[in-house]
């Protein structure tokens, strides 16, 4: 198989995303700290609620938590009035964060960490 | 010569209401744990729990327990683990009485229930208005008074002194109903460790550690995202084990010939699942801060979990309340080739063009192409219009003011069988309504909440 390059966030972290009411978390955990400098530098709160638009309605937030390479962004008025109430499908933002694993990541001197083979969408 | 750091097992044997009772019955034979701890209440849960019981006071409870007990109480009591759960959810007394004729059934004698309550408010909302409680809502400030006369009930996230009062007094069995996730692993901790309850430090850390496993299989490769494709034997998934210290910290590890993975990619996705800011997890018990957590692989399925600190608790206790909001009306249907996308999107207009005629009324609709764009929603993916895709399914969801005005999607829908485009299946089920419950969430200073231990014996 051809050594994939970064071109997402899929190739430096996975993810896990859920629900507290209207508010959804996206947690991000990079795959080394090589992965974590790129994520911190290059997925900002700015950059996440861009890439979220009009599915996000309230704020992004990031937080770090260093050891366990990982950052934390916390999307307020982001489930369509949360879990209870909302006409989604995915009312408590299961799948949220593989949204944010499409957000692209110029760096392509970098091999892709993503464990899976790839596949176009 | 000195003893051996004493540990407290602790497993997470049910992690929501339904939840496959198999990997707890495992745990309490397999597992060599002290306590088995059930979460069964998410933030749903207690609408539908206080629902039910004003159908018949007699439930109220997550019926789940009945098949849960059966499962473990037998080795529970032979091997004296203890058994710590929310099930009562809105009826905790109906709980312990079930669980206590489970018990009988099962030639138990001897079995000692507590029952931990004082997180029901519903009746008490009018004195503690009273008495200054405004029950503004959290996250959009507004007043109780919008909402008042459409509550379904109104509970309390109650922290862990219930739990402890029970086990210093000897319970095999503890049922609470609306205590938080976390107090159901405190709650054996501070009782076995004799932690004070301003112990910050220790219960911070504790929480860390109560967090990372409480949501069950999600620390032990379920729902993995990572390598997920090499977790082995997902179907016969061990639950998480931890193996707690004096100080709080702990190695988790899972059921031994289990199914899962326990490595420290399974635990850092669970350690930010559901969580806000990470340096400021608020519970009912203490304010714990993960920023910090570090977790260390020390063996084949097992990471020693450290780093997490403390502050004081929260003055203020968090109300969860439920008020009836309406109803959710939905159709769904199948377009295939050629042309899956246009003819779906014809169908979708044939229905709202029909609604409009039928004067209908909702506060708000939507429309997914599943399979194109239901994930991430028309921002991320726009309308689809793809000629050559080989199906797509369409669902048009809507929230309504009455069912009456829900009811409509579907009898509007049904004519789309034989005078919309072709080429459509999967339509015809029943009317899909359902009664949708808004959470209110809101402070209370804790002064006003008291927990209240009551005992059964089977």
């Amino acid at each position: 198989m051809d050594t994939q390059v970064v071109t997402c966030v899929a190739d430096l972290a996975h993810g896990r995303s859920g629900d507290k009411g209207d508010t959804c978390n996206v947690g991000l955990i990079a795959y080394d700290a090589e992965c974590f400098a790129l994520l911190r530098e290059h997925v900002t709160a700015e950059r996440v609620a861009e890439h979220f638009g009009d599915l996000v309605k309230g704020t992004v937030t990031r937080y770090e938590m260093p050891n366990i390479h990982a950052l934390n962004f916390v999307l307020t008025r982001a489930l369509d009035g949360g879990g209870t109430m909302s006409l989604r499908s995915d009312h408590l933002g299961k799948v949220m964060y593989t949204w944010l694993l499409r957000l692209p990541i110029d760096a392509p001197h970098l091999a892709s960490r993503r464990p899976d083979p790839r596949w176009e969408s | 010569m000195t003893e051996p750091e004493k540990v407290v097992r602790l497993g997470a044997g049910m992690a929501f209401w339904g939840d496959s009772v198999k990997p707890a019955i495992e745990m309490v034979t397999q597992g060599n744990i002290d306590y088995l701890c059930c979460d069964h209440l998410a933030e749903l849960t207690m609408s539908i729990l206080n629902k039910q019981k004003a159908k018949n006071p007699d439930f109220g409870y997550t019926r789940d327990v009945i098949d849960l007990m059966r499962g473990v109480l037998p080795t529970c009591r032979s091997k004296g683990i203890r058994i710590v759960t929310n099930a009562g959810g809105a009826n905790p007394q109906a709980c312990a009485e079930a669980i206590a004729d489970v018990a009988t059934s099962l030639g138990i004698a001897g079995l000692r229930i507590a029952v931990v309550t004082g997180d029901d408010v519903a009746d008490r909302i009018d004195d503690l208005l009273a008495r200054g409680v405004d029950f503004a809502n959290m996250d959009t400030g507004a007043e109780l008074t919008d909402v008042r006369d459409l509550l379904t009930h109104a509970s309390i996230y109650t922290g862990s002194e219930g739990i402890v009062e029970a086990l210093d007094g000897g319970a095999d069995v503890v049922v609470c109903g609306r205590v938080t996730d976390i107090a159901l692993y405190l709650g054996p901790l501070i009782h076995e460790f004799g932690w004070s309850f301003d112990d910050w430090q220790r219960l911070g850390m504790a929480t860390a550690v109560a967090h990372a496993i409480e949501c069950g299989g999600q620390a032990t490769g379920g729902l993995f995202d990572g390598d997920w494709s090499d977790i082995p034997s997902l179907e016969s998934m061990g639950y998480p084990i931890a193996e707690i210290f004096e100080d709080g910290t702990a190695v988790i590890t899972k059921t031994p010939g289990s199914g899962g993975r326990v490595d420290v990619a399974t635990l850092s996705e669970q350690m930010i699942y559901e969580i806000l800011d990470p340096g400021a997890y608020l519970t009912a018990d203490v304010t714990a801060d993960f920023t910090n957590i570090a977790l260390d692989q020390v063996g084949e399925n097992q990471v020693r979990i450290t780093g997490a600190t403390g502050r004081p608790r929260p003055d203020t206790l968090k109300a969860t309340m439920g008020y009836r909001a309406g109803f959710i009306g939905e159709a769904q249907f199948t377009y295939t080739w050629p042309h899956a996308c246009e003819k779906a999107r014809r169908g979708i207009e044939f229905l709202q063009n029909r609604l409009a005629r039928a004067e209908f009324l909702a506060q708000d609709t939507i429309v997914e192409y599943i399979g194109r764009n239901s994930a991430w929603g028309p921002s991320a993916i726009p309308v689809p219009n793809a000629p050559d895709i080989d199906e797509v399914v369409v669902r048009f969801a809507a929230r309504c003011p009455t069912a009456e005005e829900a009811r409509k999607v579907f009898t509007e829908s049904v004519p789309l069988y034989n005078n919309g485009p072709a080429g459509v299946s999967g339509i015809g089920t029943r009317p899909p309504v359902k009664e949708l419950y808004g959470l209110w969430p809101a402070l209370v200073p804790r002064e006003f909440i008291q927990q209240s231990v009551s005992w059964i014996e089977a």
